[in-house]
Parts: structure tokens; C-alpha cells; sequence
């Protein structure tokens, strides 16, 4: 019992990482209607730049942070402004063309500036250490990336819920004309909303700099387990994102602690029967 | 002739909180030529949907000559005989003429599952396509791209298809909608000449007043999803309520 | 030059044309083994997969507007199961023809939820699937031999009873053996898209609804359209196992359904010949931007992203609206002043 409880507390934390991606991810199909394969990448820079300002230039973890935000912000800024952009009214197969085709740029060009560095999990002297729970050691950095996933879901919750800003994003997402109608700027606010999206998936990644490993190939790797997280939770919806993370960060460390065999087919299995059986997922809207 | 072929019992739609569709028996007899008017918003559309298969109803069952055909898909209906036209028209636009109405006649003659010869190869398939074009004066227009074609020969096009699998009753959705007054005519005229021959029996939603008195040997008015009356012509022209609903409208 | 613009001048005479483009082409293929090094013909052989690969993507991109991203799963299906067989002593045909019935089968099971979604959930349907065959061939180790894979697939021979039997050991025997296949069957495939069942693929993309109101069940047809292109990806992969003679679980991820996606935008996806054209540019691309420098991820990305933001038609799309026509008029200028 002690250990499915400490296995499960991995989970949740693992799933923190999870989520803020998918949340990225979701945020972008719900509001730009783009879905980002590439999302993964953005994560990916966000780690990078966190941990070369942390570990390189020897900055503060909190500031790594925030220099994670503004690297993956302009890429974001970049990303949207120039190139989705221009397929907003094309079908959708190629916006995922288009998006895949950013995976193999932006995992060259961290390629050719990192080289094959990779990153290699540090630990700020603030986090480090270990409480004991049920008995066994506890990362004390896995349970404030706990709490930390936690306090952002709530604070996106209440920019997309309560801000003005976000009140007007949500509506642009629903009714496009009806928006522009009254005057909101939908490229202005699409432009922000993905970036808002990418800064996300970039907190994610600096976050996960001091417990996991890290190479140019974690882009395309990241980004299956947030889809699958994705269309479980609905593609669109936020709390749906939350939710499906924590189910499949849990199920995936139970899996790995029992069955390690088959996780990444439970895993898929998961994504394809939700897929049939519902495919708006659990909280998503009409397919 | 005259019996009953296609009739609804009880039908019901709703969209939210919208009732379309408010518990309608309708009937219609073969060989004779059946109107359905009304104002916008009447549900005509939505009726032509429910009995098509196009949408499912809330309640109520469709019986095409005593056979329950309620949850049948759109194909399987017109596999029975039951076809349409659209209002908003919906032909193959990248399509050239002759392809449009080749479709139709694959799956009358079974051979939509044919992969090694080109069509035109099917003389059964090339026989019917060409005589449904002489028909509507499109066959030397069948090489160009549908979506290319005038309004006029579009909307015949889009009736063409609807008679190519033989059906026993067509739905024509405002077949004469955007046409001129020549056009009109030529349409008309080919409505009444399939009627008597007999083979189709024609539904037909229209909004202009001549061609409804023209055509029609039975009209049922409907209005906010329900039967409001039905009879000869003679008799709706004349039936007070049926003016009143109409306001302003030539009768 | 005149006879060069009378020819393209006269529409009928445009079908010849196309004929004799396409003979000299074939000419080309049987005659190359007599002056070219195996390597050559190796990458031939391999433009020759992925040209089957590309038109299993194309088949249900091109004509039903379908995206799917789990082709790999079949041509997993295809290699694995032509390997096996292989392995287990059968000659060739067996072999081949095992492996596309195998990827038919899953087709059909797979096709089955696949089909009833359209645009973005066929994407990630076709994914999940293409995943969960990546997972078993990476896990099941008894049946395919996990992360190492199948190996020491043998070549072989190409016989039926007794009564011939040809050796494939050798690269130039193999290569006719291949090159003889994907003729067949992307002529097959040719018949196919300008049969009936074609027109109703074409109907199908062009306006889904109206098809089901002339009578044809969009659902059957989309499943036969899907199974086709499975069997197509799995031929793929039956020709792949005795060619390389080691299948490992890469030929299921869902980064190799990307290749044969990036190769049909490039040839253009609204030709017939888009697929064929799409994979030999692809190719010779990678191989000359391998020796330029290591960066060919990036130089790809960015070709692709050029592709999708302006010649969304690929070579072919580009050739047909852009360049025939001013070929067309200067070669007929040149007949009238010449």
C-alpha cells in the first residue's frame, strides 16, 4: 500500500509537467484553433533556456525561469505571427504538416546551438533534499512541483476565467464574428493567446530541468504523451487537461511500478478507446 | 395510382429548445403531384430532412409503403426510392457534368464496387447518364466542371440527380429557386412530363405561387412546424386562413 | 521544334506524350542495372518502397482529405509478418503476398473506428493505432524480437513449385523484382482511381454529404479506400523485409508515417504522379543535403514549411498551374516564328 501511495505521488508530480503542456497545447486548438505539434519543441526550449541560464550563466533558478518565459515567448510570438498565421483558413492537414515541419527545425537549431549537451538535472540548493512519506524519501522538489502545478493551473484558471483579457480571448474562441463585430482584434488576440500557450509548455520544461534528462529529441518525444493527455481530458478544455494528466501520470507511474511492460500501449490503448468511444473526451465540446 | 406511399406518424423534431417539428402526419399519395408551402421557418425543410434520413426524429416513425424506414441513412433511403434536392445546392462542384450524374447511377446498377474498368466502360451506367442529359439539354455541356456551370443549368444538374436512381418519390427542395423565367419553364416542364409518365412522384417546396397552382394536384400548407391544412388547389386558394398566413402574398 | 509544339498543341496528342514520357521512363528502370553500382540501385529500390508508402498516404489524403499518421502501423504489418514467413523457410511470393493480407486485415479491423471520424480525431486515431503497433512491435519480443527486431531475413528466391525458381541474393536480381512490383501495382492503382469505385473517392472528397444522397454508403467506401491504403503501406513493408533483411520497431513509429507525407506534399498531392515524382525529389534531397552538411532536419523543415505556405500543390501542382502553360505558348511562339 505504501508503495502504491508513493508511486502515485510520483505520478501526480510527473504529471504536473504533463499538464502544462497539454494546457499549452489545449489553449491553442480551443482558442486558435491550431493544433500544435510542435508544442512538445516549445517545452523544449523552455528547458534549454532555463537550464543554460541556470546552469551556464549561473542565475538564479527563479530568473531561469523567467528567461525560459521570454525565450519561448518570442519563438511563440514568432511561430504564430509569420506561419500559422497564414493557414488559419486552410485545412487542417496542413496546419499539422506545417507544425510538424517546426519539430524538425527547432530540434536541429537546439542541435546546433546547444550541440549534443545535454541536460542533466541539477538541483537549486533550495529544493534539495528529501521528506518522508509513508515512510520512504520524497523528493521535497517533487512535491513543490506539486503545489506549483497546482498554483498555475489556478492562476491560468482565473486569467482565462476572470480577467477581462481572458473573457475576451474565450470569447473570439466561440463566436469569431460576433467578436470582430464588436471590435476585438482576433490576429492580435490569437497572437497572444498562442504565446500565452507556449509560455506554458516553456514553464513546463524549465520546471522539469532539475529532475530530468534532456536532449534535442525530447520535442517530438514530449508531445505523444500530451496528446493523449489531451484528447482524454477534450480537446479545448482546460480542466480537461488538468484531469487528463493526473490520470495518465498517475495510471503511467502505477504501470511502471507493476507493469512496466505495457505502459506505453495502455497508454495508446487509452487514447484510441477514448477516441472511439468519445472523442470529445471528458469535458470537451461537440466533435 | 392514388394509394398512400410515403407517409410520417407523429413526427417530432426539436433543435434545443426549438420545436421544428411538432407532431405531423403527413401523407403522400403516388402520382400526384404534392406541394408543400409555407412561410420561412415553417419546417418544410426540416420535414424533407426527417423523411429523407437526413435527421432523426425526436419522436415518431416514417413508413414508406408500410415499411418502417425511420432509421434508415440517407443512402439506404435512396436505395428504397427516396431521393432529394437541396435548397442550398449541393452538387459536385470539381466534377464534370457527366461525373455528377454517373454517381447516382453506380448505385442504381450496382456497380459501385467496380475498380478496373474506366465508367464509361459500364454502357448501362454511360446509356442512363446520357439520357438523363438529353433530358435536362445538359449533354453537350458534359465535359464541363459543375461548379462552372450558369445557376440555371446548376440547379437542373441538382434535379438530375435526384432522378437518376429512379426513385418512386423526389423531394425537389425549391427546384426553380434563381432561375430565370425560361429556365423556370424548361424545369417545369420536365417535372410535369416525369409525373405523367408515371414513374416519379414529385414533392416539391416552392415559394412561387404560379408554379405551385401549375404543378400541384394536392398542397399541404405548414406553418410553425405543424399542418395548418391541406387540399386541392381550389380549396387552398380560397381557404381564409391560409391568405392570412400568407399576408401580403399573392394568392 | 515545331513538331514539339504541334505535339503539345493538340490535346489528344498530349495523352501520347504523357505515354512516351512514361516508356522512356520504364526503359530507363529496366536498362539502369546494366551501367549502374548496386548502390544506386539500392536507393532506387528504396525510392521504390517509399513510392508505394507515399501513394498508401496519398490515396487517403488526395482523394478522401484524410491525414493519417499511423500508415506506418501497415507497413509494419507488411515487413514483420514478410519476414517472419520468410524466416520460417517460404519462398518470396508467399512471403509478400502474406505480408499485404496481414496489413489488409488489420486495415479492415483498424479502418473499422478509424473511418467514422474525419479531419483532426482520423489524425489522432490513426496515431493512437500507429503507436499501439509501434508498442507491440517493441515489446512483444517473443513474436518480433523486440528492439533488436527481426534479423537475417533471407532473400528469398522468387519461385512457384517447381516450376521456376529465381535467386534474389544478388542486388540487380532484387531490384527487377521490385521495380516489376510497384509497376503492377501503381498501374493497378491507376485503374482503380478512374474506375467507378474512383469517381466515388473523388466524390467523396468533393462533397461528403451529397454522395450519401445519391445512394453510395460514405462509410463502406471510406473503409475500402482505407484498406487499400493499408495494403498499399503493407506491400511497402513486405518488400522492405527481404531487402534490408532486419525489420526493427522504427518502421512503425509514427515519424516514419512522416516521410511519405513529406514526400507526397513535394511531388504534389493532387496528382497522380505526385507520389513517384514527391519520392525521387525526396531522396536525392536527403542524400545531397547529407554530404552538404548535418543539418538536414532544418534544411527539411524549412523546404517543408515553404511547400505548405506557397506550393501547396507540390512539383506537380506548381508544373501543371505554372510552368506547362508558358512552355506550352513559348514553344508555340517559337512554331509560329520558327
Amino acid at each position: 500500500m505504501g508503495n502504491f501511495i508513493f508511486q502515485a505521488l510520483n505520478g501526480l508530480s510527473s504529471a504536473m509537467f504533463l499538464w502544462l503542456v497539454a494546457a499549452g497545447l489545449t489553449v491553442a486548438f480551443g482558442i486558435c484553433g491550431i493544433l500544435n505539434v510542435a508544442h512538445g519543441s516549445l517545452y523544449m526550449m523552455g528547458a534549454y533556456f532555463a537550464f543554460t541560464s541556470f546552469q551556464i550563466l549561473g542565475l538564479n533558478f527563479w530568473l531561469s525561469i523567467v528567461f525560459a518565459l521570454i525565450g519561448a515567448g518570442i519563438i511563440g510570438f514568432l511561430m504564430e505571427r509569420f506561419f500559422l498565421r497564414r493557414i488559419y483558413a486552410q485545412p487542417i492537414e496542413f496546419q499539422l504538416i506545417l507544425t510538424f515541419a517546426f519539430i524538425l527545425v527547432f530540434d536541429n537549431l537546439t542541435k546546433m546551438i546547444w550541440g549534443t549537451m545535454l541536460i542533466i538535472p541539477t538541483m537549486p540548493s533550495l529544493f534539495q533534499g528529501t521528506i518522508p512519506i509513508v515512510g520512504r524519501p520524497f523528493p521535497i522538489y517533487n512535491l513543490f512541483i506539486i503545489f506549483a502545478g497546482l498554483a498555475l493551473g489556478l492562476i491560468v484558471w482565473g486569467i482565462l476565467y476572470k480577467t477581462w483579457w481572458g473573457k475576451k480571448l474565450r470569447a473570439a474562441a466561440s463566436e469569431r464574428e460576433m467578436a470582430n463585430a464588436i471590435g476585438i482584434n482576433i490576429p492580435t488576440l490569437f497572437t497572444a493567446a498562442f504565446v500565452f500557450a507556449a509560455l506554458l509548455a516553456a514553464i513546463g520544461g524549465a520546471l522539469s530541468t532539475p529532475v530530468r534528462v534532456c536532449d534535442s529529441g525530447v520535442g517530438g518525444a514530449v508531445i505523444i504523451p500530451a496528446f493523449v493527455v489531451t484528447v482524454i481530458g477534450g480537446l479545448g478544455s482546460l480542466k480537461g487537461a488538468f484531469v487528463g494528466a493526473l490520470i495518465i501520470g498517475v495510471i503511467s507511474a502505477l504501470c511502471t511500478l507493476y507493469i512496466p511492460f505495457i505502459e506505453l500501449f495502455i497508454l495508446y490503448l487509452i487514447m484510441a478507446v477514448v477516441l472511439i468511444i468519445r472523442p470529445q473526451g471528458l469535458f470537451g465540446g461537440e466533435v | 395510382m392514388d394509394e398512400v406511399i410515403l407517409r410520417s406518424e407523429r413526427l417530432t423534431k426539436s433543435f434545443g429548445k426549438f420545436t421544428a417539428i411538432d407532431t405531423i402526419d403527413l401523407k403522400f399519395k403516388s402520382g400526384i403531384i404534392t406541394s408543400i408551402i409555407g412561410p420561412n421557418g415553417a419546417g418544410k425543410t426540416t420535414a424533407i430532412n426527417l423523411l429523407t434520413g437526413a435527421l432523426r426524429p425526436d419522436k415518431g416513425k416514417v413508413f414508406f409503403k408500410d415499411k418502417d424506414i425511420t432509421s434508415l441513412t440517407p443512402d439506404q433511403s435512396v436505395k428504397h426510392g427516396i431521393t432529394r434536392s437541396f435548397q442550398i445546392m449541393n452538387i459536385f462542384p470539381m466534377l464534370t457534368v457527366l461525373q455528377n450524374v454517373e454517381l447516382p447511377l453506380l448505385s442504381l446498377l450496382g456497380k459501385n464496387l467496380k475498380w478496373f474498368y474506366t465508367v464509361s466502360r459500364y454502357r448501362d451506367v454511360a446509356e442512363e447518364a446520357e439520357k438523363i442529359l438529353m433530358e435536362l439539354s445538359l449533354w453537350d455541356k458534359r465535359d464541363k466542371i459543375a461548379g462552372e456551370l450558369s445557376h440555371g443549368d446548376q440547379r437542373a444538374l441538382e434535379m438530375g440527380m435526384a432522378i437518376a436512381p429512379k426513385p418512386e418519390i423526389c423531394f425537389l427542395d425549391e427546384p426553380s429557386s434563381g432561375m430565370n423565367p425560361l429556365e423556370r419553364a424548361s424545369i417545369l416542364e420536365l417535372i410535369k412530363r416525369l409525373a405523367k409518365e408515371g414513374s416519379v412522384t414529385f414533392v416539391i417546396i416552392e415559394h412561387d405561387m404560379d408554379v405551385i397552382f401549375s404543378l400541384s394536384g394536392w398542397i399541404i400548407v405548414m406553418n410553425k412546424g405543424k399542418v395548418l391544412v391541406e387540399g386541392e388547389p381550389d380549396q387552398i386558394r380560397q381557404n381564409k386562413e391560409v391568405i392570412e398566413v400568407y399576408l401580403g402574398e399573392e394568392v | 521544334m515545331t513538331w514539339l509544339a504541334n505535339i503539345l498543341n493538340l490535346g489528344i496528342k498530349s495523352y501520347l506524350f504523357k505515354l512516351v514520357w512514361l516508356g522512356a521512363f520504364i526503359i530507363f528502370l529496366f536498362i539502369l542495372p546494366l551501367f549502374s553500382g548496386d548502390y544506386f540501385l539500392y536507393m532506387i529500390m528504396q525510392m521504390a518502397i517509399l513510392c508505394l508508402l507515399s501513394y498508401s498516404v496519398n490515396l487517403l489524403l488526395g482523394n478522401t482529405g484524410l491525414l493519417s499518421f499511423g500508415q506506418a502501423g501497415f507497413y509494419a504489418c507488411g515487413a514483420y509478418a514478410c519476414g517472419k514467413v520468410l524466416l520460417a523457410g517460404a519462398s518470396l511470393l508467399p512471403g509478400i503476398i502474406i505480408g499485404v493480407v496481414v496489413a489488409a486485415i488489420a486495415a479492415i479491423i483498424l479502418g473499422f473506428f478509424c473511418i467514422r471520424h474525419t479531419a483532426i480525431y482520423f489524425a489522432m486515431i490513426t496515431l493512437a493505432f500507429g503507436m499501439m503497433i509501434f508498442s507491440l512491435t517493441q515489446k512483444w519480443v517473443d513474436f518480433t524480437g523486440g528492439d533488436d527486431g527481426l534479423l537475417g531475413i533471407p532473400r528469398a528466391s522468387l519461385s512457384f513449385f517447381n516450376i521456376f525458381n529465381i535467386k534474389m541474393d544478388t542486388i540487380p536480381a532484387y531490384y527487377y523484382f521490385i521495380i516489376v512490383t510497384t509497376l503492377i501495382a501503381i498501374y493497378i492503382l491507376y485503374r482503380i482511381l478512374n474506375s467507378p469505385l474512383g469517381l466515388i473517392f473523388q466524390g467523396i472528397r468533393d462533397s461528403e454529404t451529397r454522395v450519401s444522397f445519391v445512394g453510395i454508403s460514405v462509410k463502406k467506401s471510406r473503409l475500402i479506400c482505407f484498406t487499400i491504403a493499408g495494403m498499399y503501406a503493407g506491400l511497402a513493408g513486405a518488400l522492405l523485409a527481404p531487402l534490408e533483411q532486419t525489420i526493427t520497431p522504427s518502421v512503425s513509429h509514427w515519424i516514419t508515417s512522416t516521410d511519405p507525407i513529406i514526400a507526397t506534399l513535394l511531388g504534389g498531392m493532387y496528382n497522380f504522379s505526385g507520389p513517384i515524382v514527391g519520392s525521387v525529389i525526396y531522396f536525392l534531397l536527403k542524400d545531397i543535403i547529407v554530404r552538404l552538411t548535418m543539418n538536414w532536419m532544418l534544411i527539411l523543415g524549412i523546404i517543408i514549411i515553404i511547400l505548405v505556405l506557397t506550393f501547396r500543390g507540390g512539383v506537380m501542382g506548381t508544373f501543371r498551374a505554372y510552368l506547362l502553360p508558358r512552355l506550352k505558348s513559348r514553344l508555340r511562339q517559337g512554331a509560329k516564328n520558327g
